[in-house]
């Protein structure tokens, strides 16, 4: 019998060694890297994206510009012609919208809706690593990809979403599926992720988010798609991101 | 409307109907290989007016105010910015036609105007890196709160109450500084009103120079800002805001001077029995503006602001009984043709403060993308000391890619004594505004 026991525990711990042994690298690492894919914790970046949303049967397209350094981005709108002009300054956990002809920028919060499922803090860059407590769940593969299954903690409560679960790909270091839940424990957003661009970060050619695309879970019928082009890496000056420079 | 209004209205559409096609060609690609940097937004508002102004002892019969009963309003608004190098060019010129129709007791005339002006335009110049040079005409404003900007020696009208009309430039010269990433220190120096009026009731433009530093931390920013106009008082402001959440802000906001310019009414042996004057402007006490107030994001995405005022230099019970008797008793001067009346009356209309009681309740909804084409604001405004308020709806929809439609309604309440049914009970306003 005690040899039994030995031998399904000898077993269980096998079948466990691919997670842990695996994980050389912590979760918080994982997150790190995952997020330079999404401009986050980068010197200086700069990509545009086209932002199409399916909302109640309607087809709504936005083209915006990002800047991102380190914490802090800067989306400006310049399609269709209705928002253009319009800007999204986010610096740390600090946010204004500032509207052409509407000369006093307005303080909002990150959890005011852009356009279909995207909110502002969606198009800015994504630092999750600051902003989330990460803990390896296990392991799955999301279409034949084999991957981390994160789940994130929002470390404080300023962040835009309170409990993500994140899956990373083991191979590439990107994130590849997100699962956004409510303070309630709801799941109400999920979000797929493309890698096809690529920038060179710190000596090495690193994948750069093509595509993400975020899937109501509550309405099924509204999906909202960023897709991210002209990525360029360079060094961006403080006054980039300073809320008195960008009055025109 | 007159035919040669008619004409002029006509001859400005055909303009701005033409103009866009040339306007809004885009140089910013063939100019950007050339290290040079353009944005330009060009876009053209009309809009139509009624008002219904209160019809009492501070405007008996509109005849002092003559303040429209109608008005139409068709401007040209291009933006442009321009960058080359060190260099940065922005300016705002505008072409605008007006027209209004004012009606008073004793007779009803229109009025109309042609201008084309600058509103804004700024030159700045980087002499080295973090140090920032500027001076043109611009509107400077800051600060989260919604209701007014008291931490703004510049502009204490923040242009919410109707987004659809723009404040007028005033001239700066500025130097800048940012010493890193988390801090801005600014001198600032208001060398002519420009086209702006500041709302301080004060006739003649008094240079004003100020220092003001901002910060942006984590969680908060805020800034702190002393001022000096020339031959006037000295001001300390300041602002902050703390995110307290995803969906949470809190701020607060004041101005404070020592003494105060403010204009109160006193008995005198002057005909009228009565004077405005500036009698705590020796007083040694703090006075000011302050303000806290909170936003709130719910998962709808509309937002609320909750926001209190203090207005430490407003009228005391007493003194606001002695304004409303001694503007009663001027206003049936004026009916009797007694125009030494006029002057005081224009005197209890900017008595040199924001906000003539002491305590305020502002609160706003905010909801926007309302099925991805509309924007709604709601704000109400109540006087705590005499329970007038002013409630104002705006409503902007985005028609399609170029055109939005947009409405603002106003209604103020309150007894014949109080301080929003002052001078204008009802306001509508419908426009459209084209981008390009």
């Amino acid at each position: 019998m005690r040899f039994v026991v030995a031998l399904l525990l000898a077993v269980v711990a096998g079948l466990s060694l691919p997670v842990v042994g695996v994980a050389t690298i912590s979760p918080a690492e994982i997150l790190t890297q995952s997020d330079a894919a999404r401009g986050g914790g980068l010197p200086g970046i700069h990509w545009n994206i086209k932002l199409s949303a399916l909302d109640g049967g309607e087809q709504l397209d936005q083209e915006l510009t990002v800047r991102a350094k380190g914490n802090d981005s800067l989306v400006e709108f310049s399609a269709p012609p209705k928002v253009k002009g319009q800007k999204l300054l986010t610096v740390e956990r600090n946010m204004w919208f500032i509207k052409p002809g509407l000369r006093k920028p307005t303080p909002i919060s990150a959890r005011q809706r852009l356009i279909g499922q995207a909110s502002n803090g969606d198009v800015a860059a994504t630092n999750y690593a600051g902003d989330y407590q990460a803990a390896l769940l296990g392991e799955e593969a999301i279409d034949g990809e084999d991957c981390y299954r994160l789940e994130l903690t929002a470390k404080e409560a300023q962040v835009t979403y309170d409990r993500i679960v994140y899956w990373v790909s083991k191979s590439r270091r990107v994130g590849v599926q997100a699962e956004f839940y409510t303070v309630s424990g709801k799941l109400f957003k999920r979000a797929r992720f493309e890698y096809d661009n690529r920038i060179d970060y710190q000596g090495k050619s690193i994948p750069f988010v093509s595509k993400m695309t975020i899937m109501d879970e509550i309405d099924r019928s509204q999906k909202t798609t960023l897709e991210y082009s002209d990525i360029q890496v360079s060094a961006l000056p403080d006054q980039v991101f300073n809320l008195q420079f960008l009055m025109r | 409307m007159r035919r040669s209004t008619a004409t002029a209205i006509g001859s400005a559409f055909w303009l701005l109907s033409a103009m866009p096609c040339g306007w809004a060609l885009d140089w910013s690609d063939s100019l950007a290989e050339h290290g040079v940097g353009l944005n330009n937004l060009v876009r053209v508002q009309a809009d139509f007016s009624r008002s219904a102004p209160s019809d009492g002892f501070f405007n008996p019969g509109n005849q002092l105010a003559q303040s429209n009963e109608a008005e139409f309003n068709l401007e040209l608004r291009p933006d442009f910015s321009l960058s080359y190098r060190e260099f940065e060019l922005m300016l705002k010129p505008r072409l605008k036609f007006a027209w209004e129709r004012v009606d008073t007791s004793e007779r009803a005339f229109d009025r109309d105007e042609r201008s084309a002006f600058v509103n804004e335009w700024r030159l700045r110049w980087a002499p080295r890196e973090r140090w920032f040079l500027s001076y043109g005409r611009e509107v400077l404003l800051w600060g989260p709160a919604m209701l007014l900007s008291p931490s703004n020696p510049f502009f204490t009208d923040n242009g919410r109450s109707n987004p659809f009309r723009e404040l007028g430039g005033r001239d700066y010269l500025q130097v800048l500084y940012l010493p890193n990433a988390s801090w801005t220190i600014s001198l600032i120096s208001n060398t002519a009103q420009g086209r702006g009026d500041d709302g301080t009731g004060i006739p003649d433009f008094e240079r004003t120079d100020a220092i003001k530093i901002d910060f942006v931390g984590k969680n908060s920013n805020g800034g702190l800002l002393f001022s000096h106009r020339q031959e006037g008082v000295s001001q300390v402001g300041g602002y902050f805001q703390l995110t307290l959440s995803d969906a949470l802000l809190a701020y607060a906001e004041g101005g404070y001077t020592r003494g105060t310019t403010a204009l109160y009414p006193r008995r005198s042996a002057a005909p009228s029995g009565w004077v405005f004057a500036d009698a705590k402007q020796d007083d040694r006490a703090l006075y000011g503006v302050s303000l806290i107030g909170a936003a709130y994001t719910f998962e709808s995405g509309a937002t609320a602001n909750v926001e209190y005022l203090h207005n430490s230099a407003g009228y005391s019970d007493q003194e606001a009984r002695d304004y409303f008797d001694m503007v009663e008793q001027l206003g049936a001067d004026f009916i009797r043709r007694d125009f030494a009346a006029v002057l005081l009356l224009a005197e209890a209309a900017n008595l040199r403060m924001p906000l003539l009681r002491r305590n305020y309740l502002f609160v706003q909804w905010l909801d926007t993308n309302i099925n991805n084409q509309l924007d709604m604001t709601l704000r109400y405004t109540r006087n705590l000391d005499d329970d007038s308020g002013r409630f104002v709806a705006v409503f902007d929809w985005a028609i399609n890619d170029f055109t939005h439609l947009f409405a603002l309604g106003l209604v103020s309440h309150g007894g014949e004594r109080s301080e929003f049914r002052r001078y204008l009970d009802r306001q509508w306003l419908v426009g459209f505004n084209l981008t390009f």
